[in-house]
């Protein structure tokens, strides 16, 4: 077990390696220095070799790389050539925004996979499992811009009843959490629809398997069967879901952020690219790729250790 | 303590400059002095220090509001004294001397002496600290405090130079001790102290507690950025914000004239033109450029584009210059026809191919296609290529590697560009502008630097460097009791020193173009 | 169970049965249906459209559905309908591109870890293990950035990240057939590799092949059109289904219909090829006896 735990855990280590690699050579070819873009339609050349000098993005770029690896390894993210504000602090504050609404999302996407999957399962190859089968693939092709778009003309245009936009901060819990509502229903639904689709087979999987069987031959109803016995074991790929869904809703908060105007970790990554702010735009997705990397792990881990059948 | 400050406010009074402390006998202390105003706008600073980065999204927030200068703008565009009561020039346009105003405090309590001043301008002028438009006064021989004056002396005589104090960061006074913080926290003499920012989200000002004028009418502004106009219009109409500093979407307008809000359309110092590389191919000819400005239909383009809120130019030449001129901009008439002849006169009678590359702005996105198809419409055939703007600012502002491009410059009093013959439209006649530029800039009088800049404004006009389109507005939109916001966009900042939420504003206030 | 290899003989009845069966499919009649008229809007799109899609008409902006316009027009006054048509191409080009990337660099290296194992096999699979968790909007992100935005980076972006999915369904399913006695037999009666690979291996997996492709169209289509909207893919002025949902979300408030035309169209797309790719999966558990 530690050997498989060392082992995985090097090859999260070489994939953090590898990424940051990539990551800082792709951005070191974009065109359009960040001392170019401060200092806007003022640039002179020599304005702009001097600002590149003060800011350290003339020097060789092996030597960056290093300062900026090393920097991350001490847990200092640095400081953004553009606001000049630290940006750990930065994204510390966007983390308030974009933690809870992942959250949030989870919540709903596991209240909605769990009803729709389960009903699907014990209703498969009638109409009901048909129909629910259905609102499944529905929900993963709407896309979750559209998704949200929707709501937004339903919720906040049409009935004003909620937010259609912004996040005024923890400072009024209540309206934080109304604004919230949203964005987390828009990522909520179309997971729970993908997250259906699993809890559906795993569910079937169980249904067909040989112990269920001999409960109901012993008298004991499908779903009572299904809760005494099969829920458990049909729970154990559920938490790999569950694991790959987080990363995939960790990604998608990037797109939800910008749908409805929420200064989270994906508008604070956007934006960086935009205003050429390379420092944040390294940081952030060095730490998106390393949750999501670690996610992995732990999920991997978890269900090693709930299943002792799994063999490597 | 008391009796010193009783004596400063008693001089202040004193003094009265036309602009803050002269609000004696008006009523706007009826407003709802614990009111909070949220005004929306769309681009968050990049930093929120002014002094650093040339982004108009900072000074808009921060010049006049937190931070103040010897000499501002008022919304008409006119130079008024602030940190300076007074100011007297020398004969030979060399010598200014300022006197500073007393017992004015930083929001931190320091208090601010003409030593400041001079440390504010000496950092402007040294290009070390990379001022956005330090360039304007690095023709410094000398600044030096005398008691509480302040006198700066020119290498070269400069009328310019007051305004150029006025109008952009160069001239903000700083506290010397907080210069290590500036982009964390910023501090300033001016009506609001800065209080905190969500990033990408908002920033709040307060009430400077130190503030040596008459209190703003609110003790707090919010400035609330939103990335898409939709969120901002229902933001205003749901009551969320109070205000819209500029509308992203002229179309818009009409919603908010009437029932309960208020529009305030004022001239900003923008002029939104098709850059024309004067160095590629067929545009180094005058001819086709002339074609080109009679091949486009102005008007359309303001109508669509601006919601026909604006002027169409026909040269840098807008109303907030002290030489602007309305006939020239009446020049080059839409005529197709005169369009076509030109361009055979030129060589090309079945017209050529040209990239038309656009940065991501409304007004561009818009233009671009209403410019492609005049300009096909005499034989010009145009193709769309849009870019994001660090990519604009590379390969066509400092690379030069575009043909045509729409772009809105939004400073003011620039013609100095095009006598900068490195400067992206690469004009011919770079020489001969700045020959008559420089004269302009010596004259002796101010209606002899008026004229020498009038005749640099008809060359390029006549030169015809650029299609200029049309000088926007800016559009306000408010609840309409929202009383003493600036009339203009003609200054960088968003003016809230005389802000209130119902109330009067002082006639002396709305003569100098403070919105009633 | 053992996978049945594919004979030559009576491959026509088979066929016509087959494609009886597969109509009778609802998944994969119904996607199939979709994607036929897709493609069709797309193909004639190219040679003609009601109006052509970049013209504006500043004065009919934001008009709702009428004879002359069907669907309307956006806020420059342009044509919605000619630009859903022409948007369709971009999104099928998109999926086309990224999906072909990932088959050409997946399959082949997923047939390598199957066929010969040990140390490439390794090397391969953790490759792979590598690309697969990093999320590929992230990698979409990153390289719009360095090398501008449009349709083709984006898609290099998102078939890179769909290399690691063809990997291992073709590596798995591969060793399904490599495993089987037919193929055995043929291995001990001496047939090379190559052969092996191309003749047997390869028309076994095929269909299963295909369906994941299909799946991976649809998701391609979806991560298009997200690229689009946060202005990281297609540039404007060129139609695309993902672009004028994020400039109509600008006029929600005037006309909300301009987003939910080019909303449907992604979701129709996008539901066409997953249940044309669910569809052929189901027939092809169906013929191998597993229940479906």
């Amino acid at each position: 077990m530690t050997s498989y735990l060392a082992r995985r855990a090097g090859i999260v280590l070489v994939s953090l390696f590898g990424a940051s690699v990539a990551v800082f050579a792709v951005l070191a070819v974009l065109p359009g220095s960040p001392a170019q873009v401060i200092l806007g339609t003022q640039a002179t050349p020599q304005a702009v070799r001097q600002l590149s000098a003060q800011i350290g993005t003339n020097k060789p770029l092996w030597d960056q790389y290093l300062h900026w690896v090393h920097g991350l390894l001490i847990g200092q993210l640095g400081q953004s050539y553009i606001s000049h504000q630290p940006i750990g602090p930065q994204i510390a504050q966007a983390l308030t925004v974009t933690g809870p609404l992942i959250l949030l999302a989870l919540a709903v996407g596991t209240l909605v996979a769990l009803p729709l999957g389960l009903g699907g399962a014990l209703h498969n190859g009638k109409l009901t499992g048909a129909l629910l089968g259905g609102l499944s693939q529905v929900g993963i092709a709407v896309p979750s811009f559209v998704g949200g778009i929707v709501l937004i003309i339903i919720f906040g245009v049409k009935l004003r009843l909620l937010p259609s936009s912004g996040f005024p901060g923890w400072s009024e819990p209540g309206q934080a959490l109304r604004s919230l509502v949203l964005p987390a229903a828009t990522l909520g639904l179309v997971e729970g629809a993908i997250l259906s689709r699993y809890v559906r087979a795993s569910v079937l999987d169980q249904l067909r398997s040989d112990y269920l069987r001999t409960a109901r031959s012993k008298g004991l109803s499908r779903a009572r069967a299904l809760w005494r016995h099969g829920l458990r074991n049909a729970m154990v790929p559920l938490v790999t879901v569950l694991g790959l869904e987080l990363a995939a809703l960790i990604v998608g908060a990037i797109v939800v952020e910008n749908v409805f105007s929420l200064p989270g970790v994906g508008q604070l990554l956007l934006n960086a690219v935009g205003n050429r702010d390379l420092l944040v735009v390294q940081d952030i997705v060095m730490l998106l790729a390393a949750v999501v990397l670690v996610i992995n792990l732990v999920v991997d881990l978890s269900y090693r250790l709930l299943d002792p059948r799994v063999r490597d | 303590m008391a009796a010193k400050a009783a004596m400063a406010v008693a001089g202040t009074a004193m003094l009265a400059a036309a602009t803050v402390a002269g609000t004696a006998g008006a009523a706007s202390a009826t407003a709802a002095s614990g009111a909070t105003l949220v005004v929306a706008s769309s681009v968050f600073p990049p930093t929120l220090d002014p002094t650093a980065n040339a982004a108009a999204a900072i000074d808009e927030v921060f010049e006049y509001n937190v931070y103040q200068n010897l000499v501002e703008l008022d919304p008409k565009g006119q130079v008024v004294p602030v940190l300076a009561t007074k100011y007297t020039v020398a004969p030979n346009g060399l010598r200014y001397s300022f006197e500073v105003r007393r017992g004015v405090h930083f929001s931190n309590g320091d208090l601010m002496t003409p030593a400041d001043v001079v440390y504010s301008l000496k950092r402007a002028a040294n290009p070390k600290d990379n001022y956005p438009y330090g360039v304007l006064l690095q023709d410094l021989s000398s600044v030096a405090a005398s008691g509480d004056k302040v006198v700066v002396t020119l290498a070269h005589p400069d009328n310019q130079f007051l305004y150029d104090l006025a109008a952009y960061s160069n001239g903000v006074v700083l506290d010397p001790k907080t210069v290590s913080t500036l982009a964390t926290k910023p501090v300033g003499t001016g009506p609001y102290e800065f209080a905190s920012e969500v990033t990408n989200y908002s920033i709040t000002l307060k009430r400077n507690p130190y503030y040596w004028g008459k209190a703003p009418g609110v003790s707090e502004v919010e400035f609330r950025y939103f990335s898409n106009a939709n969120s901002e219009i229902e933001a205003l109409k749901t009551g969320q914000v109070q205000v819209i500093d500029n509308l992203s979407n002229p179309q818009d307008a009409k919603q908010f004239q009437g029932g309960g809000f208020k529009l305030i359309s004022g001239p900003t110092n923008g002029k939104i033109q098709v850059t024309i590389n004067n160095s590629y191919g067929p545009l180094a000819n005058v001819k086709v450029r002339q074609a080109l400005q009679y091949a486009t239909d102005k008007q359309a383009i303001l109508d669509a584009a601006g919601g026909g809120y604006g002027r169409v130019i026909a040269s840098d030449d807008v109303p907030g210059d002290p030489w602007y001129m309305p006939n020239v901009n009446r020049t080059y008439a839409y005529n197709p026809a005169k369009a076509k002849k030109l361009l055979a006169e030129a060589g090309y009678p079945h017209g050529f191919s040209l990239v038309l590359t656009l940065p991501p702005y409304n007004y561009a996105l818009t233009a671009g296609p209403l410019v492609q198809a005049d300009l096909e419409a005499v034989g010009v055939k145009v193709a769309i290529k849009d870019i994001q703007w660090p990519l604009w600012l590379t390969q066509v502002f400092s690379k030069h590697d575009y043909q045509l491009t729409i772009v809105d410059h939004v400073e003011a009093r620039d013609i100095s560009e095009y006598g900068d013959c490195t400067y992206y439209w690469v004009f011919a006649g770079c020489k001969t502008v700045a020959a008559m530029l420089a004269q302009a800039q010596a004259a002796k009088t101010l209606a002899g630097e008026v004229a020498g800049y009038q005749a640099v404004v008809k060359l390029i006009n006549k030169e015809a460097v650029n299609d200029w389109l049309y000088n926007p507005d800016q559009l306000t939109a408010a609840k309409s009791d929202v009383v003493g916001l600036p009339g203009s966009g003609l200054t960088e900042s968003f003016d809230l020193s005389h802000v209130s939420v119902g109330g009067r504003l002082a006639s002396s206030l709305a003569a100098e173009g403070y919105s009633p | 169970m053992t996978a049945a290899p594919v004979e030559i003989a009576g491959a026509c009845q088979r066929d016509r049965a087959g494609i009886r069966r597969w109509a009778r499919n609802p998944s994969a009649a119904a996607g199939g249906a979709l994607v036929g008229l897709i493609v069709a809007v797309a193909l004639v799109s190219l040679v003609w459209t009601p109006y052509p899609p970049l013209a504006v008409d500043p004065s009919h902006s934001l008009a709702g559905p009428s004879w002359s316009h069907p669907l309307g027009t956006d806020q420059y006054g342009r044509d919605v309908l000619s630009r859903l048509m022409a948007g369709s191409r971009v999104s099928l080009y998109a999926g086309v591109v990224s999906v072909l990337v990932a088959t050409v660099a997946g399959v082949p290296a997923g047939l390598l870890a199957a066929q010969w194992g040990g140390v490439p096999a390794q090397v391969v699979l953790r490759l792979s293990d590598v690309l697969y968790a990093f999320p590929a909007l992230l990698a979409a992100i990153v390289l719009s950035a360095a090398l501008g935005s449009s349709t083709t980076t984006a898609m290099l972006a998102i078939g890179i990240a769909f290399v690691p999915v063809l990997v291992r369904v073709t590596r798995s399913n591969a060793l399904v057939v490599l495993g089987s006695d037919y193929v055995l037999a043929a291995r001990a009666y001496g047939r090379r590799p190559l052969a092996i690979l191309r003749r047997h291996v390869l028309p076994n997996i095929a269909t299963t092949l295909i369906a994941q492709m299909s799946l991976l169209f649809s998701l391609a289509i979806l991560a298009e059109a997200g690229l689009d909207y946060l202005g990281l893919g297609t540039t404007p002025p060129t139609a695309s289904w993902g672009d004028m949902i994020q400039t109509a979300q600008n006029y929600l408030s005037q006309d909300p219909l301009l987003s939910v035309w080019p909303g449907t169209a992604i979701f129709l797309a996008v539901l066409g090829f997953s249940l044309l790719g669910e569809g052929t999966a189901e027939l092809r558990n169906a013929r191998l006896g597993r229940s479906a």
